[in-house]
């Protein structure tokens, strides 16, 4: 391989990014050639100039909090945009979407239950969850659900009963549990 | 009827209940990162914090490598961040991570070059002869020196060949790597890391040399070869 060849090859090579054959030969060329040599230790002495003049950089510490204030910042950015009337417009429908959620979705209980985690039980009338509101069932797994209004009965099997964090239970009476 | 039945009370909205057992809580450092995206898509902020902690040295990095300024890498790092949060609902999984955040900041690098110009290029003769290997009095100062020499270099460079020299010798990519962070072929990285070396040995060691006809200084894509 001639001077010209090997040196189009140095500036691939001096990163190890040269392929197999073309390191071989640069490599023996390297042993019979100087000036060869000379160029090559140049490409090394800039290569190792750039690596140790731009080491990685030290973390910006908080960097992580500015972008989430930006995240965050951004979610009402178009809020601003709005002009007049039509901000207020926007800003009352939010309130109102809002409230209707609220009044939607609040479970307004009484505390939750202590955490007792597992209840055992011996009937239980499915269907006869309480709730102020909406008067939800319970979900009901592996069992036969009664129907809102006509509870079905499930017995005598051994239940297991498992509160969440909204349910609310009645006192047992005569044998059932009313929830 | 099974001899035990689950009855799970309570409102559909009351979420998991709290006599659950607790699922083994893992930190957030030793995540794999396909389950930190997921968390990212919840919209779960310690997986945020977790994805800037582990990327953000290096988006600095090549950041400050392209655009020649602390403040302004560290601006463009932010914006990278932004970008990949607001996005990352729509990021396949199937692809790298890091491929698809070093696209979007070396964008961003390109946007902010075109926009407000390239830092001017420091004047070599300015900053002063290389060390010649011999030490400095003052090591941070000679750090400094170095720094300043190498970025004023990096800066008379064209961006395509800037960034592959910081995606490789800096950050090591292999330039399978970086031809699908640049989006070009394979040859093309190749090439372009090679006329980058020449170019970067040539301005270092004062050689004459001539970048005007490389093109575009802040042109990245497309094929040259």
């Amino acid at each position: 391989m001639s001077c010209a060849e090997v040196r189009s090859l140095l500036a691939l090579f001096v990163g190890g990014d040269a392929g197999a054959d073309e390191r071989v030969a640069v490599e023996g060329h390297m042993a019979m050639c100087p000036a060869c040599a000379a160029e090559l230790e140049e490409y090394r002495e800039a290569l190792a100039a750039l690596r140790s003049g731009l080491p990685e950089p030290e973390r910006a510490p908080d960097l992580a909090d500015r972008i989430l204030v930006a995240l965050r910042a951004r979610r009402f950015a178009w809020i601003p945009r709005l002009a007049g009337w039509s901000r207020w417009a926007a800003v009352f429908l939010i309130g109102a979407g809002l409230g209707i959620l609220a009044q939607g979705l609040w479970p307004g209980r009484e505390p939750a239950p202590p955490d007792v985690p597992v209840v055992r039980v011996n009937r239980v009338a499915p269907g006869t969850l309480w709730h102020p509101q909406r008067g939800v069932q319970p979900a009901v797994s592996g069992g036969s659900p009664g129907r809102r209004g006509r509870p079905g009965l499930i017995a005598p099997a051994e239940l297991r009963v498992q509160y969440l964090p909204h349910a609310e239970v009645l006192p047992a009476r005569s044998g059932w549990t009313r929830m | 009827m099974s001899a035990t039945t689950t009855i799970v009370l309570g409102a559909p909205w009351a979420g998991r209940p709290t006599c659950a057992p607790a699922a083994p809580s893992v930190p957030m450092r030793d995540l794999d990162e396909a389950v930190l995206i997921r968390r990212c898509r919840e919209g779960r902020e310690d997986a945020y914090r977790e994805l800037v902690e582990r990327y953000q040295r290096r988006v600095l990095w090549v950041a400050q490598s392209m655009v020649g300024n602390e403040q302004a890498a560290e601006d463009i790092a932010q914006e990278a961040f932004i970008r990949v949060f607001r996005n990352i609902r729509r990021f396949d999984l199937s692809r790298n991570f890091y491929t698809w955040l070093y696209q979007i900041v070396t964008n961003l690098c390109i946007d902010h070059l075109r926009r407000y110009g390239r830092k001017r290029a420091a004047d070599l003769d300015a900053i002063g002869p290389l060390a010649d290997g011999r030490p400095s009095p003052a090591e941070r100062s000679g750090r400094e020196e170095l720094r300043a020499r190498v970025q004023a270099v990096l800066d008379r460079l064209p961006a395509k060949y800037r960034l592959v020299l910081a995606l490789r010798d800096l950050q090591g990519f292999s330039c399978q790597e970086i031809a699908e962070i640049v989006g070009c072929n394979h040859a093309t990285a190749r090439w372009r890391l090679h006329r980058a070396r020449q170019l970067f040995k040539a301005l270092w060691n004062g050689e004459p040399v001539s970048v005007e006809e490389e093109g575009d200084p802040n042109y990245l894509r497309g094929e040259e070869r």
